[in-house]
């Protein structure tokens, strides 16, 4: 999100000790049209629909009226969502699967006083990795395809991020191994996610969930090295969880150091404060806000962000792969992908051809940045 | 107020709770339920959101009568003869249940 408003970054922050004010009054017609999109792309609904009943946002009725709208529809589907996430846990546990439920779901029910400000689109879940082939194999003989193929047989258990698979009524589902995709998803301690996991009370069942620090560090990779722009909602999240979350910031800091998350702990609480406008800043902030990360580790964060390189990513994945096995098998994989992943657009020998030719120039960029 | 009227059958005994397995949302001043059967959300606006609000805690139907009663300030015969056959309507969906 480049170029915030002062009325989206109002609404994203609202409750929040932020310094983006709301409007004094109803927005004009083209004001609200730009903020309604954004909000709508950022699934900012829930915090709108909480501003404009708190009377911190004022509307037109003609805006109230969409608001009701659009706020409506959103927890419809997020209703819908939390139904085909229990018939999966339901799923899961008859099969003896070993996951957690990641975003929208279980920040909404534990990070908001109340859901309904939480919307969200998908269904995220972590799975062990030991879990993941056979549950790609599970929900495809229920019916869901999936969109991009493996890189190569083995890679998404080793070293992926995540498998999105699609359902036949058009819900996205991401399986995913860990939290992103590169350096920063390889170090994470993700068998500590499952033995610290905690239920979460949804439609009569016990849904498992990362533990709270967890679930912090899990926002702030999204938003640090997750999308090149961080989602609002997202951002949102780690300022509600920070301030108003119940948890132990020692162990935060503990974690972030165990999984070399510490530049990705800093950069998210950073992003959060700096584009909700918040004040003032807790310890952890503060104290994230003077780490200073290493050269390494700036170049690892860089190669998520500026330009955003799959080739820098992957150099510097490297580091994190352990032994010399898995390394190759990492290389061999990015560098010589199977044929199924390169015609997935349909079969073009030529592909090989410009694969290797755009790998080439982009470690050519890496090693030797202008 | 007017008091309760002996004209009325007298609603289920028992304490109304929400049904463990609904999933719901409040949606501003409504409330959107999602019963494990039920095909898609149904909406509660007005004083069937008020009684979803209620049934927080779980309550007789006298109490819920008496509090809907208060809170609309109407008498208690108008509110007992709309929220029995909403009571009714809501277990029959999947939203509540009727403990003993």
């Amino acid at each position: 999100m480049t170029g915030l408003s002062e009325p989206v970054a109002a609404v994203a922050a609202h409750a929040l000790p932020s310094r983006a004010k709301p409007p004094q009054r109803p927005l004009d017609a083209a004001e609200w049209a730009a903020t309604r999109d954004t909000v709508r792309s950022e699934r900012l609904w829930g915090l709108l629909a909480a501003a404009v009943v708190d009377g911190a946002f004022p509307v037109t009725p003609q805006q109230t009226e969409e608001v009701v709208r659009e706020h409506a529809d959103a927890m419809a589907a997020v209703l819908s969502l939390e139904r085909i996430l229990l018939q999966l846990d339901q799923d899961f546990y008859a099969a003896g699967i070993c996951y957690v439920v990641l975003k929208g779901p279980s920040l909404a029910h534990t990070a908001y006083p109340d859901p309904s400000a939480r919307c969200y689109g998908d269904i995220d879940v972590l799975v062990h990795r030991d879990d993941l082939d056979r549950t790609v194999a599970l929900l495809q003989r229920a019916g869901c395809t999936r969109p991009y193929p493996e890189i190569r047989p083995g890679f998404d258990r080793r070293f992926g991020k995540s498998v999105t698979l699609i359902r036949p009524d058009g819900v996205e589902l991401d399986l995913h191994r860990t939290f992103v995709a590169g350096r920063f998803g390889l170090s994470v301690d993700l068998d500590g996610l499952f033995t610290t996991s905690v239920g979460l009370s949804i439609g009569g069942r016990t849904l498992p969930i990362m533990g709270s620090e967890e679930r912090l560090l899990a926002a702030c990779y999204h938003a640090a090295v997750g999308d090149a722009d961080p989602r609002l909602m997202t951002l949102r999240d780690i300022a509600q969880m920070v301030l108003w979350g119940e948890m132990d910031v020692d162990r935060v800091e503990g974690l972030a150091e165990r999984w070399r998350a510490r530049a990705v702990l800093a950069r998210g609480l950073q992003l959060a404060w700096d584009r909700l406008e918040l004040m003032p800043r807790p310890p952890l902030v503060e104290r994230s806000a003077a780490y200073r990360p290493t050269a390494a580790e700036s170049r690892a964060v860089a190669s998520y962000t500026v330009g955003r390189s799959s080739t820098a990513q992957t150099l510097s994945a490297l580091g994190v792969v352990s032994g010399w096995r898995d390394k190759v098998a990492f290389l061999a994989a990015v560098l010589v992908p199977g044929r199924g992943y390169l015609d997935r657009h349909g079969p073009d020998p030529r592909r090989y051809v410009h694969w290797w030719r755009r790998g080439l120039r982009s470690l050519r960029r890496a090693v030797f940045p202008t | 107020m007017a008091a309760t009227s002996a004209a009325l059958p007298p609603g289920p005994v028992g304490s109304w709770v929400r049904s463990p397995d609904v999933l719901w949302r409040w949606s501003l001043d409504r409330v959107l339920l999602l019963p494990p059967e039920s095909e898609g959300p149904f909406v509660l606006t007005g004083p069937g959101a008020a009684l979803w609000d209620l049934l927080e805690a779980p309550m007789s139907t006298e109490a819920l009568i008496v509090e809907l009663a208060n809170l609309y300030d109407v008498d208690r015969d108008t509110v007992q003869a709309e929220v029995v056959p909403l009571l009714a309507e809501l277990t029959e969906r999947g939203g509540l249940r009727l403990l003993p």
